[in-house]
């Protein structure tokens, strides 16, 4: 018996002039399976709404086709609509014909209108009941790290009633706070003691992970203290291990060789400076004090800082003369431009050159040489202390702790890669956090907001004890899975174990809790073996088909729900016109379209195929777009082999908020196509 | 009884973030915008990818506004500023004002037929710009002719599903809430006030916002006058920053000049850019990759210029001193793109004075201390975004996100202390 | 595992010239697991040769089918009726799941798509390299777990050739690690060198008659 498909036309308001609705009201009819079609102005409305309802219960409609606005818009609506009629929410397929067919082309587009809704009907057909399920969780947070943000996160933590492990490699926690006390004029004491007293905390010092498996939920941590391993679950893992900083003088060997009598005495870092502002049998004071920051590395909001601070400490105690040999000044951050006219105002000399200055010994003393912007003229100083340039690096141990969590770095070798959407403080595996000086050069205010963040973010997951999954959204079949562990070794989320299924096979186990639905795996799995609802093989097929049964000339574009499907719609509502034989398929992730389906697009009769996803370095997926573009270009190949000429298969790139792009595209895909003759 | 309902006003995307960031964890959330749309200033900001991203995170505000509209937990009151709010923490009572919109937002569908019919010029009922949130027309009140006195119905007649009500009057409503979360962002530079920089008497002498709703709308670059594409561009930085008026940096300024630059260039790569500054802002995270690039791409030019002058050509002739060289130049230009920096809003003022809320001496909504940059001297109320001072678009996030945070905790620990108490008497 | 690569385009299209309906067979082992011959490539291959064969402007019938194991008649019975309707049968298998099925549909031209190249592993995602020689005679004891047949581009038994290049790098290939060095290096670090100290009789190639058998005891 076939299921019975109830569609759903909507004229929004009447204003949708180039649809002859009627004509598809009547084609549409006769598609298999359709049981019923109605044809309303308002539906996204109360009244439309509610007249969807009872259509739906008193034709006894199985399964429902939207044909209306954009599913951007008002899918979350009509899956409302769905679950008050009794049908599961997910039974729903909508058919884009108004941003993406009435407002995107000139002149009549009845034909596409009946189209995009005969794909519609066909996906619909294969579309799968799917629940939803609290999945409890361990309620534990682990904190790498011992300094001010590890510190802080945990107490922050404590406060909303959720408990945490200080883990911290040092013999004692509060590596690092004496700085602060120099910079930002307060002792952490209280802070340590806090920690100490707090019933929700848990300190583990000298000791380190040396295992982690498992996902959000559920982390399976292996920790070395002293001589024993200890075994651990948490719900969290929060990593705030701080940097390190390097003089830039140790990069530079000559320099370095030509200052070994005096280096570490007369050439200090910027720790050792305030050690030295701190020490009360200090037997001499500075008279003459240079310092240097930004020639090697021009990311330095923290060496910034330190100087603006230290220089200024330097004056208020011992009234020295402060010269400071800079490129730009970095003030981006709160309170520093006051900062620095402050020091100005002390009588702290800037000198600002565009190339390094150049360091060498005199008579016990150091000499700096500088070009000065200013002035045009060189400049000498001889000074009792250089505070010389330091290099904000990450700490020891970043690069072991990311292949330990498998997590990915950037392009510094900080924690948390570059992509946007990670930004502030999350990773790319749900459940894993980064905080503070680990992720960036921060200052104290943006290392607060990253501590503040973090707790709101972890207290939203693990405080209920339960996080709520679509179950087996996508899942791996155990019967086809052969264990081949691609799937595993590609997933951005880390969301796939090797797990045992019920006949002892030992098969590939997607995670409900850690999985973000982006259909990278199923794409790349030599067995077919994952199944992702709503987006399996039978679905998309079915897609395309219905495109294929019209005359050909079709362009199929698969286009990701992040970037070019609102990059379409937008197009649409600026009435951006393109040409009306592009068929678009949306999909999670570019990252999910399968060579296969490229394929078989061609073999139903598409002119050209178009995978469009978001801009490099900017995938919510992380590595979506490289595999497609990979995809792409292992498809081009394949269809060369066969000599199978003048069907092009392309990949743009593209922002949600660039319909201008979108558009580009289209037409160049269509003009290239039109030049070979399809 | 206290309330856990959270109320933050202004709908930027600090605002936006910090609702989401609430509404996940499952609190009520009201938000409160005077304008009639969502978004803020960096809800019409451009994607500046090349080939590859180039982390303005403009696209970050899209999907964030797109979450908010549809979230469950979030109740949107635009076109609504608060008269009056008494109470503490826990317990907030705030009387809101909300100006008739006359089209009723949860009833229109964007279809457009009443533009069509409107026989105004320039339109009184439109839509405010293509990626509007809410997706909704609204009347002006100042065009429309009805308002004037004339006698017309066009547009409530044409509309299907009878959203149009003219008989409106602004509505007053309580609204009960345990915090407050101020985010309501920044005003940009006016760039007349460095009137001898030509904003406002030179039609090719744009601010950094200008350009990038060009680009929002056109897609690429292209000059006001002639609609040509630019050939010889410059930006100018510290508008509005680091001067005696503002004593802060923008942060966002450099960053932003360079990766509209940087755009620019991709687009069309024999365009000619100079960047005049006083101190390059070259940090943060996902820059370091892309710095090497401007520096060859882009000439950097040391010295900020004092005055544009229009030559009888139509060019933009910039006058400045060049710190490298030692001496004042000319150069001509035939765009001149004015990086404009952050203000402190002008309704600070009146907001400020009803929460009874501090402003800090640069204009800016003042914190507690230092060491926590959400709080205010009112417990309960909190600010985030730009209000507070200067940020980019993630750190906005965060900030949000953080006020967020502190106003969940403050909640929980009201409620159990309210329990303690209750459990007393 | 075993490991094998698709033929060339070419040389597929030209065994397949006189047939207008076939059925491609995939297995679901080894070449699965190294994307040569699973369900997945012969969803590809399929399309590819229809796209093909329309392009050209004539038709071809491409039926798909994926055993479990090709070299398990028993498994290979499953798809008996597919076969019985096309012309020929192209198979993604290895040599050994061509010839089962060649043996199963004597009547059919079972046609291999696949070169069996070697037994290895995966060294990364999408590269797998050579590990085992299949001698018959495995002596990996004493080279630390490297067999040098394989990975020594002269297959000598008893130590490096002395044209080991600068890096530990092999004399024939500059690409490669010489094989000697990698067993040197495991060997030294399980305290075993004393085991590269002996001389070991030259190896016997014959230790596998061919074709090889080998008959398991009863369980």
């Amino acid at each position: 018996m076939e299921t019975k498909i109830g569609v759903f036309l909507c004229n929004c308001g009447g204003a949708i002039k180039n649809i002859d609705f009627d004509a598809v009201a009547k084609k549409v009819a006769k598609f298999p399976g359709v049981t019923c079609v109605n044809l309303s102005s308002n539906l996204c409305l109360e009244e439309g709404k509610e007249k969807m309802i009872s259509c739906i219960r008193e034709e006894n409609i199985e399964k429902v086709v939207v044909a209306a606005c954009s599913p951007e818009f008002n899918e979350h609506i009509f899956r409302e609509v769905l679950e008050k009629s009794g049908l599961n929410g997910h039974l729903l397929s909508m058919a884009n014909i108004r941003e993406q067919c009435s407002w995107a082309h000139e002149g009549d587009v009845t034909e596409k209108a009946v189209e995009l809704v005969k794909m519609a009907v066909n996906k619909v057909r294969f579309l799968q009941p799917m629940e939803k399920k609290a999945v409890p969780v361990n309620r534990e947070v682990l904190v790498v790290g011992g300094g001010f943000s590890a510190i802080n996160v945990a107490l922050q933590l404590s406060r909303v009633g959720l408990q945490t492990t200080l883990l911290e490699k040092e013999t004692v926690l509060g590596d690092g706070l004496e700085k602060l006390e120099s910079f930002y004029g307060f002792y952490p004491s209280s802070m340590i003691s806090a920690v100490e007293g707090d019933r929700n905390i848990e300190i583990m010092t000298s000791a380190h992970m040396t295992a982690v498996e498992g996902n959000i939920g559920d982390f399976g941590v292996r920790i070395r203290k002293g001589g024993e391993e200890i075994f651990r679950k948490y719900g969290a893992i929060i990593l705030a291990t701080g940097y390190k900083t390097e003089l830039a003088l140790d990069s530079e060997p000559k320099l370095r060789a030509e200052n070994e009598a005096i280096s570490g005495i007369n050439i200090v870092s910027q720790e050792q400076f305030c050690r030295m502002l701190r020490n009360p049998s200090l037997k001499t004071k500075p008279k003459t004090i240079g310092f240097m920051f930004d020639f090697s590395d021009e990311n330095s909001r923290f060496p910034t800082l330190a100087t603006l601070n230290n220089a200024l400490a330097a004056k208020k105690k011992w009234g020295s003369e402060i010269y400071v040999f800079y490129k730009s000044v970095k003030v981006d951050s709160e309170g520093v431009e006051k900062l620095y006219q402050e020091a100005r105002d002390c009588g702290v000399v800037f000198l600002r050159s565009e190339i390094p200055p150049r360091i060498t010994a005199k008579n016990g003393r150091v000499k700096i040489e500088a070009k000065d912007v200013f002035l045009g003229e060189d400049v000498i100083l001889a000074c009792d202390i250089l505070v010389a340039e330091e290099l904000y690096l990450p700490a020891e141990e970043t690069e072991n702790l990311s292949s330990l969590l498998n997590i990915r770095l950037d392009s510094r070798g900080f924690f948390q890669d570059e992509n946007v959407h990670l930004y502030p403080v999350t990773s790319e595996k749900k459940g894993i956090f980064f905080v503070g000086g680990c992720r960036d050069d921060l200052d104290l205010g943006r290392v607060l907001t990253d501590i503040s963040s973090v707790v709101i973010n972890v207290n939203e997951l693990l405080s209920s004890g339960k996080i709520p999954v679509d179950v087996e959204r996508v899942k791996a079949d155990p019967q086809k899975c052969v264990a081949c562990l691609t799937c595993i070794r590609v997933c951005p989320h880390g969301a796939i174990q090797l797990i045992r299924a019920d006949n002892s096979k030992e098969v590939a186990g997607i995670s409900d809790l850690a999985c973000d639905a982006c259909g990278i795996c199923a794409a790349i799995c030599p067995a077919k073996a994952i199944k992702f609802q709503g987006y399996r093989d039978e679905e998309i097929l079915a897609q395309i088909e219905a495109i294929g049964e019209s005359s050909n000339g079709r362009i199929v574009a698969f286009c990701c729900e992040h970037s070019a499907y609102p990059a379409a719609d937008l197009a649409g509502k600026l009435k951006l016109h393109y040409p009306e034989n592009l068929r678009v398929i949306r999909v999670p992730c570019a990252g999910q379209v399968d060579v296969f389906h490229i394929l078989k697009s061609f073999e139903k009769g598409a002119a050209a195929v178009l995978v469009l996803g978001c801009e490099d370095g900017a995938c919510h997926h992380i590595t979506g777009n490289i595999r497609a573009k990979e995809r792409v270009n292992y498809c081009n190949m394949l269809l060369k082999e066969v000599r199978v000429d003048g069907r092009p298969v392309a990949m743009f790139n593209v922002s949600p908020n660039a319909p201008h792009k979108f558009v580009r595209a289209v037409n160049e895909i269509t003009k290239i196509t039109k030049e070979s003759g399809r | 009884m206290g309330s856990n309902n959270v109320l933050v006003i202004g709908l930027g995307i600090a605002g936006i973030a910090s609702a989401l960031e609430l509404a996940n964890t499952g609190v009520s959330v009201y938000l409160l915008e005077k304008e009639a749309v969502i978004g803020g200033h960096s809800a019409s900001f451009c994607c500046k990818a090349t080939d590859i991203c180039s982390k303005c995170s403009a696209c970050v505000v899209f999907d964030k506004i797109k979450e908010a509209i549809i979230h469950p937990q979030i109740t949107f009151l635009t076109n609504s500023t608060i008269k009056r709010l008494s109470g503490e923490l826990g317990n907030f009572r705030v009387e809101i004002i909300q100006q008739p919109r006359y089209v009723d937002e949860n009833r229109c569908i964007a279809c457009g037929l009443c533009t069509e019919v409107c026989p105004a010029d320039p339109k009184a009922i439109y839509l405010p710009f293509a990626e509007a949130t809410p997706f909704s027309y609204i009347l002006d009140e100042g065009r429309c002719l009805r308002f004037k006195g004339e006698k017309c119905d066009l547009c409530q007649d044409s509309c299907p599903t009878k959203a149009i009500e003219f008989e409106l009057k602004s509505k007053e409503q309580e609204l009960s809430v345990g915090a407050v979360i101020v985010a309501t962002g920044f005003d940009v530079f006016d760039a007349r006030k460095k009137g001898s920089l030509g904003y406002g008497r030179y039609p090719n002498v744009l601010t950094g916002l200008d350009l990038e709703q060009i680009f929002t709308r056109e897609g690429h670059l292209i000059l006001p006058t002639n609609g040509k594409e630019p050939q010889n561009i410059a930006f100018i930085q510290c508008v509005g920053s680091r001067d005696e008026a503002h004593g802060y940096c923008s942060q966002v300024c450099c960053k932003y000049a360079m990766k509209l630059a940087g755009l620019i260039k991709y687009q069309n790569p024999d365009t000619q850019v100079t960047i005049f500054y006083i101190d390059l802002q070259t940090t943060g995270k996902g820059f370091a990759q892309f710095y090497g690039n401007y520096k060859e791409s882009i000439r950097f030019v040391r010295g900020v210029p004092v005055e544009i002058l229009q030559t009888s050509s139509g060019e933009l002739e910039v006058r400045f001193e060049d710190i490298a060289q030692g001496k004042v130049c000319r150069d001509t230009f035939d765009l001149v793109v004015l990086s404009v920096g952050i203000s402190p809003g002008k309704n600070s003022w009146d907001l400020a004075r009803i929460l009874g809320i501090n402003l800090a001496d640069d204009g800016f909504f003042d914190i507690k201390h230092p060491l926590s940059s959400n709080e205010t001297n009112v417990d309960g109320i909190f600010v985030a975004g730009t209000c507070q001072g200067p940020k980019d678009i993630p750190d906005s996030i965060a900030h949000g996100i953080a006020a967020a945070s502190k106003a969940m905790q403050v909640l929980a620990e009201s409620a159990s202390q309210g329990q303690v108490n209750q459990a007393r008497h | 595992m075993i490991i094998a690569e698709r033929k060339p385009m070419e040389e597929i299209k030209q065994f397949i010239a006189p047939y207008k309906k076939v059925l491609v067979a995939g297995c679901g082992t080894c070449v699965t697991v190294c994307w040569a011959g699973g369900e997945k490539e012969v969803a590809v291959l399929a399309s590819q040769l229809r796209l093909a064969r329309s392009a050209e402007g004539s038709e071809i019938s491409v039926l798909e089918a994926t055993v479990e194991r090709q070299c398990e008649r028993e498994m290979v019975a499953e798809i008996k009726d597919k076969v019985a309707e096309v012309e020929a049968v192209i198979s993604l298998a290895c040599g050994s799941g061509v010839q089962t099925m060649a043996e199963m549909f004597e009547d059919k031209p079972v046609l291999p798509a696949v070169n069996t190249t070697f037994i290895g592993m995966p060294e990364k995602e999408g590269l797998w390299v050579e590990m085992c020689g299949a001698c018959g005679d495995c002596f990996l004891d004493r080279t630390g777990g490297i067999c040098p047949i394989v990975r020594c581009a002269k297959g000598l038994l008893n130590g490096p050739c002395g044209g080991t290049r600068r890096g530990g790098k092999c004399e024939i290939d500059p690409e490669k690690d010489c094989a000697w060095v990698l067993i040197y290096r495991r060997l030294e670090k399980q305290g075993r060198l004393d085991v590269m100290r002996k001389y070991y009789a030259p190896k016997n190639y014959r230790a596998v008659k061919r074709p090889g058998k080998v008959q398991a005891s009863k369980a």
